[in-house]
C-alpha cells in the first residue's frame, strides 16, 4: 500500500462482497468497507458486460473526497479505496501485480 | 384476387416459397396449406416417407426440438437483458456472512503456509520513496542548470589552487630556562 501515495484500503472479496483479504488505514472510510457496498459491483460488472462492449474489467468511482477502483477478477472483487487525489494510473498499475497473487487466491473461493 | 394486399390464392400454383406469412413453427391451425420450413435433419431422403405419414415418436420428438429451442432462445435473451430496477439485493444473514469469512481467512492461512510470498523486485535504489512525486515535478530551469554548472566548475578549480604556504616551522621551542 506504501507503493501508491493516498491509498487507504485493499479490500479482495467475493461477488457477494464477503472479504477474502483485507487492508486499511486509519483514513479509509469505514462504510466503504462494507460487504454492501463491496457487493454493489458484482452487480454492476455483470449489467454493464451487457452493453455490447465486451467484458467489463473494471469501474472508477469518484467523489470529491475519495475515489474507488473496482477490479473484476471473478470470483474475487479486487476493491482500492484512495483519496481524491491519488493518481488513478498509479492505482490501475497495481492490477498487474495482483494477477500474481490472485491466481493462487482463486481457490479459496472456488467451491470444489 | 388482383389487389395487391391480398395475396395469391392461386390454387394452380403448387410450391409457394417461404414468404412473410408462412408459418415459422409447424403444425399451425392456419398452415394446413402453407408450406412448411423444414428443418435440415428432416431433408433426408430417409425421411421422406416420415414426412407423408408423420408418426407419433417423430411428432414428440419435434416438438420436444422445438421446445428445447425456444427455451434456450428465451433464456439467451433474459440474460442479455439489462434490467437494474430487477437486481436481486439479497442481503446475507449475519451467520452465513460471518461462517463464509471464517472459512475464507483458514483457507487463505493455509495457502499462505503452502506458498511464500514472493518479494517484489526492486528496481529502484531504495532512497527514492516516491519516485512518481519527483518525476512529476515541473524540470529545472536552464538557468539553473546553468548555474548550478558554473558554481560547480569555479569550486573545483578553486579546489585544484589550494597550496600550503609554508610560513613559519612548524615546531616553535618556548624559552623555558
Amino acid at each position: 500500500m506504501s507503493l501508491v501515495e493516498g491509498l487507504y484500503a485493499i479490500i479482495i472479496t467475493d461477488r457477494d462482497g464477503v472479504p477474502v483479504f483485507k487492508v486499511s488505514t486509519e483514513n479509509a472510510p469505514e462504510l466503504a468497507l462494507r460487504p454492501t457496498f463491496l457487493s454493489t459491483f458484482g452487480m454492476a460488472t455483470d449489467q454493464a458486460s451487457k452493453l455490447g462492449l465486451s467484458k467489463n474489467k473494471s469501474m472508477i468511482s469518484t467523489y470529491s473526497a475519495f475515489q474507488v477502483v473496482h477490479l473484476n477478477k471473478l470470483p474475487l472483487i479486487v476493491t482500492m479505496v484512495a483519496s481524491s487525489k491519488t493518481n488513478t494510473g498509479m492505482l490501475l498499475a497495481l492490477e498487474r501485480d495482483f494477477d500474481n497473487v490472485l491466481k493462487d487466491m482463486r481457490a479459496v473461493v472456488d467451491i470444489s | 384476387m388482383g389487389n395487391c394486399c391480398c395475396p395469391s390464392d392461386d390454387k394452380g400454383f403448387q410450391e409457394q416459397e417461404p414468404d412473410e406469412r408462412s408459418s415459422l413453427i409447424g403444425n399451425h391451425p392456419g398452415s394446413s396449406n402453407s408450406p412448411r420450413l423444414v428443418p435440415r435433419s428432416e431433408r433426408t431422403p430417409g425421411a421422406s416417407r416420415s414426412d407423408s405419414f408423420p408418426s407419433p415418436q417423430n411428432h414428440a420428438s419435434q416438438r420436444g426440438d422445438e421446445q428445447s429451442a425456444l427455451n434456450r432462445i428465451l433464456h439467451q435473451t433474459a440474460s442479455n437483458v439489462i434490467d437494474v430496477a430487477a437486481i436481486d439485493a439479497r442481503s446475507m444473514e449475519q451467520h452465513e456472512y460471518l461462517d463464509k469469512a471464517r472459512q475464507y481467512s483458514s483457507k487463505l492461512t493455509m495457502l499462505c503456509n503452502k506458498t511464500p510470498i514472493p518479494s517484489r523486485p526492486h528496481s529502484l535504489p531504495s532512497g527514492v520513496g516516491n519516485p512518481h512525486a519527483i518525476l512529476s515535478a515541473p524540470p529545472l530551469s536552464q538557468a539553473d542548470i546553468q548555474f548550478i554548472t558554473q558554481v560547480a566548475d569555479r569550486t573545483a578549480q578553486t579546489l585544484k589552487e589550494i597550496k600550503v604556504k609554508h610560513k613559519e616551522d612548524l615546531v616553535v621551542p618556548f624559552g623555558v630556562p
